[in-house]
């Protein structure tokens, strides 16, 4: 399955909207993350991406062709306010646009020296960005730090699975869930890892749990059924891709349906019949 | 369950101290590569805080990390070794990569002689960037370096005098992403032009991309080696990546060639002063002086060099000099200021801080007063506040 269609998927699916908080769906894993929100104001990115430093003598002598207002410049640099900077960042990071999001955090946390809703939305950007290891670090120094931000828990959880370091996410989902038993993403994350980590009965148990409680959620159909197909449980796979079939629209579950998971299934014509709805 | 770190070494701890350029790099790129390594403790205390050495060094293994990923797209790789190369302009991982990308990838040749000169200075014992330098060379050989010349303008004259005004247009708009696309456009055509390259560099410079400006003027330097315009911002680029001896022993060389160029005189005077050799940066400002004499901030240099040294009344005849040439200039009064309560000269004191009280603004004329060379000036203090 390409990683671009995924994201394009999962932008457009997997949302949740909770105080404050707009958590999206990875594009590899289905797994969730939740990033910062945006802050106002919003504004578009500047053209100036430079780091701010006066220009100071000994100077260059500039080329005569080139009489720019130097200072002007370095004003429209100077006005990147640490605010302006955050907002930029989540601006980049609500559309997708991981990298650039990276870049304006960093800069808001290295100017900051350490401003926790910088190094949070640095720590978002680097685990969407695929960069667990430093994303673990991250949230990893945060949740010393800030040991009651559920959502860094929640997001160094996230770290270890990508990791697949799943007995550490587990034990940061199980006291979570605890906090939080009606909480359809904790689960979902649980599940994932339980399922990862060969506690299938558990991770099933759960997963079907979370779906309960968030019913339009089409993953943890598609997770349970990628687990019954690794299990050679045709039927109950089928029954879980039926179920994400009224959720998806068939193209999304097309693309689903790429994963190596359900690779022996194919050339039965068992999913066009799923896909058409005429099984 | 807790997370048990493979090694018991903290962020902190891996990053602790005052670090080099180099040093810096080093630990990015180990990060970079490694997955289980970095790691803090959860019940750390220590590592609970971050610094901006930490953030950086942090951003910098994530930029090494991108770089290394299979499926980055080429375009990507200029961005991140240029990301990259803001934080560590010496780094020699993300001049490499850059090499390869302009070389192989766009087929740039300007660019990628840029980034050659500038990692043969850099790593001169490197053979991988000699055998690059000789592909490149002979690339460069078979590029014009502009529109050839006809009886009426030919349409690649006129085009490259509209991309250049363009360009110009573009700069002086703030629009620096678009001027940089039109001169990499002409850099692409022609590689050895002194115009575009000129302009190149003086775009780094006002983006601060001190890396890509010292590669800009390297190369430029090396094509046109008796250019002192270039032969300067060369020498002060090496200054920006931190080399600022290498800067000093470049300019110092261009002074000899260009004997008459005051500003290779300025440039070296403040080089000196920033490697804290005073006596040296006196040398080089008092020829300044020597070479523009009615210069009034070259009197000032040259007197600050000499209050450095301590040779006071000498000092004292250079500011009274820069305050002969411009009498609205502060430093010069504020200076003779301080060498009259030096000399224990009271009336001296009083003439030039109430000079100093015409010339600064209130604020600065209070803060000036606590400041503790006039910290023991009761009297004088009560008498300028009375008046």
């Amino acid at each position: 399955m390409s990683n671009a269609a995924l994201a394009l998927i999962g932008s457009a699916l997997f949302i949740f909207i909770t105080a404050g908080i707009a958590e999206e769906k990875s594009p590899l894993d289905d797994l969730v993350i939740t990033i910062p929100k945006v802050a106002e104001p919003q504004q578009a990115p500047p053209d100036i991406l430079d780091s701010p430093e006066i220009f100071e003598s000994p100077g260059i002598t500039l080329a005569p062709g080139n009489t720019v207002d130097v200072e002007s410049i370095m004003e429209i640099e100077e006005d990147q306010t640490l605010a302006k900077l955050k907002s930029l960042a989540a601006v980049n990071l609500a559309s997708n646009q991981v990298y650039e999001a990276a870049r304006f955090y960093w800069r808001a946390a290295r100017r900051a020296g350490g401003d926790q809703e910088a190094l949070a939305g640095l720590a978002a950007s680097f685990l969407l960005g695929e960069d667990a290891v430093r994303a673990r670090t991250l949230y990893e120094v945060l949740v010393a730090k800030y040991p009651a931000e559920e959502e860094y828990r929640f997001n160094l959880s996230s770290s270890y699975y990508r990791l697949g370091d799943y007995k550490a996410a587990t034990g940061i989902l199980r006291k979570l869930h605890k906090e939080h038993p009606l909480d359809a993403k904790i689960l979902y994350n649980l599940a994932l890892n339980l399922l990862a980590d060969g506690e299938k009965e558990l991770g099933i148990r759960y997963m079907e749990r979370s779906f309960e409680l968030l019913p339009e959620n089409p993953f943890p159909l598609l997770a349970l059924a990628r687990t019954y197909s690794r299990e050679q449980d045709r039927g109950n796979m089928v029954k879980n891709l039926e179920k994400a079939a009224e959720l998806l629209s068939p193209a999304e579950l097309e693309l689903y349906l790429r994963d190596p998971a359900f690779e022996r299934w194919r050339g039965e014509g068992l999913f066009e019949k799923i896909l058409s709805g005429s099984l | 369950m807790v997370y048990v770190p493979q090694r018991k070494m903290t962020y902190k701890l891996l990053i602790a101290g005052s670090l080099l350029f180099s040093q810096l790099v080093v630990l990015a790129q180990e990060q970079a590569t490694n997955t289980v390594d970095v790691a803090v403790e959860e019940t750390s205390s220590a590592s609970s805080e971050f610094t901006q050495r930490d953030i950086d060094v942090m951003w910098l293994s994530h930029l090494f990390w991108r770089m290394e990923q299979a499926d980055i797209h080429p375009m990507e790789i200029e961005i991140f070794c240029r990301d990259a190369l803001r934080l560590v302009p010496v780094s020699d991982a993300a001049v490499g990569r850059l090499i390869e990308y302009y070389l192989l990838v766009k087929g740039e040749v300007g660019m990628s002689a840029m980034a050659a000169r500038y990692a043969l200075l850099l790593n001169p014992e490197i053979a991988a960037y000699h055998e690059h330098w000789e592909e490149i060379e002979e690339q460069l050989d078979s590029k014009p370096k502009e529109p050839a010349a006809t009886e009426r303008p030919s349409e690649a004259q006129l085009d490259f005098e509209q991309w250049m005004d363009d360009a110009a247009k573009q700069l002086e708009s703030g629009k620096l992403i678009n001027c940089e696309n039109l001169l990499r456009s002409l850099f692409f055509l022609y590689p050895k032009n002194r115009e575009v390259v000129k302009r190149l560099g003086s775009l780094y410079v006002i983006r601060q991309e001190w890396a890509l400006a010292a590669m800009a003027y390297t190369y430029a330097h090396w094509l046109f080696p008796e250019d002192p315009d270039f032969a300067n911002n060369f020498a002060l680029s090496l200054d920006k990546i931190g080399r600022t001896e290498d800067a000093l022993r470049t300019m110092s060389e261009e002074l000899e060639r260009f004997k008459d160029s005051a500003f290779h005189a300025r440039n070296c005077g403040f080089l000196a002063m920033k490697l804290d050799r005073v006596s040296e940066a006196r040398d080089y400002f008092s020829r300044w002086v020597e070479l523009e004499a009615s210069e009034p901030l070259a009197w000032i240099q040259y007197g600050l060099a000499l209050k450095e040294e301590g040779k006071l009344p000498f000092a004292k005849v250079a500011f009274q000099r820069a305050y002969d040439l411009d009498p609205r200039r502060s430093i010069p009064v504020v200076e003779l200021a301080r060498i009259a309560v030096a000399k224990k000269k009271g009336k001296e004191v009083l003439k030039w801080l109430r000079n100093a009280r015409d010339l600064l603004s209130p604020a600065e004329f209070n803060q000036l007063l606590s400041d503790e060379d006039f910290a023991s000036l009761g009297a004088i203090k009560r008498e300028l506040q009375d008046e």
